[in-house]
């Protein structure tokens, strides 16, 4: 078993003894995947931050419950997915409440600083961006396991076995799901998809 | 190729790109069935889309952030010692078993508490019937010994008050 062990697994069993600089590791790895699915999944950014912050501080105070049964990526996105449900009914429950007025008395904290990625011109920015918001007003729109599902699909490290341990149903259904959610999107964007936009070489 | 494995090609594609044998035998596959042609491109066309979308903004210090909370929060687990009162909050367990220990000692006294009464009841019971059954004889004289206790009978003023 050691000699096959997944990296991060052991980077996890470093953490579980108390090592630090690994916990950092595995977050700088993990933190754009885990943002990047809870956004998807909460369809909201300005939250996915907080609550992306708030997984990363369950793996380490559950350190001492891992097992490597499992990938860590599995665990990880299982433990993210799990905080954007109770999120979803947390909101549901109260729902002028955001998660950034009940996490008060951290203003000794530094302010958030983003990095500028925009790299396009103002022409292709424009375009880009209104393809961009018809893609994610068609996501957004999709039932939240279905959401979910295609998050996780664009997740190179997890395979249809491990979404459909993190969604928590067959490998069958997982299928289904993603299959579901791309013809709703298909039919949605047909326009977009017939006129060619965004066609390139890529595969 | 089937269309099982056409459905398993697609499947393959919304994850990763072909690779060069993949896309051979797809080739191969949509030249002989021109209708799966259609079907493709527009697959093909929203894994593109999908695949643009651009990553949710992460905040350059977010791996400060974590590290903060984290720091605050074995902080605050460090304050807060360990005691049988914060293991007790956490365990449910313990918890219903000591309730159920608390019952257990409960019912114990009510039983306790009943049983002393009724041996208790029962030791009167006994000294009253011991009681009720004196010597034949005893009660022989009581009416003259009672007689004997009273005062005697004052004529004199018996008179007087006629």
């Amino acid at each position: 078993m050691a000699t096959n062990l997944d990296p991060d697994a052991a980077l996890m069993l470093r953490v579980k003894r108390g090592d630090v600089h690994a916990f950092e590791e595995l977050v700088e790895k993990y933190k754009q995947p885990v943002i990047n699915v809870i956004t998807r999944t909460l369809r909201d950014q300005t939250e996915a931050e907080d609550l992306a912050q708030n997984v990363f501080v369950q793996v380490f105070k559950s350190a001492h419950r891992y097992q490597v049964t499992a990938k860590f990526s599995t665990w990880l996105f299982t433990i993210a997915r799990n905080l954007c449900l109770n999120e979803i009914r947390r909101r549901s429950r109260h729902p002028a409440d955001s998660l950034e007025t009940s996490q008060g008395g951290n203003e000794d904290l530094p302010a958030r600083q983003f990095e500028d990625v925009n790299t396009f011109s103002p022409r292709e920015n424009v375009l880009q961006g209104e393809l961009e918001q018809k893609v994610q007003a068609a996501l957004n729109e999709l039932p939240e396991k279905q959401r979910t599902a295609m998050a996780l699909c664009r997740q190179d490290e997890l395979s249809y076995e491990d979404i459909s341990e993190v969604l928590e149903c067959s490998l069958s259904a997982t299928k289904s799901l993603i299959h579901r959610a791309r013809e709703t999107l298909k039919e949605k964007l047909k326009p977009y998809l017939r006129t060619g936009a965004w066609k390139d070489g890529e595969n | 190729m089937s269309e099982n494995e056409f459905q398993n090609l697609m499947e393959v594609s919304w994850r990763r790109p072909l690779t060069s044998q993949e896309e051979r035998t797809l080739k191969n596959f949509l030249t002989a069935h021109p209708a799966a042609r259609v079907i493709w491109e527009e697959d093909l066309a929203l894994n593109r889309m999908v695949a643009r979308l651009p990553d949710a903004p992460v905040s350059t210090n977010f791996t400060a952030q974590v590290l903060q909370a984290v720091a605050r929060e074995t902080a605050r687990e460090v304050r807060q010692k360990p005691g049988i009162i914060s293991w007790l909050k956490r365990n449910w367990i313990p918890r219903i078993a000591i309730a159920g220990l608390f019952i257990c000692a409960g019912l114990v006294s009510v039983q306790e508490y009943r049983a002393v009464k009724r041996a208790q009841l029962a030791r009167d019971v006994a000294a009253v019937s011991s009681a009720a059954t004196f010597p034949q004889g005893w009660l022989e004289d009581f009416d003259a010994i009672n007689r004997l206790s009273q005062p005697p009978v004052d004529n004199e003023l018996l008179a007087a008050l006629e």
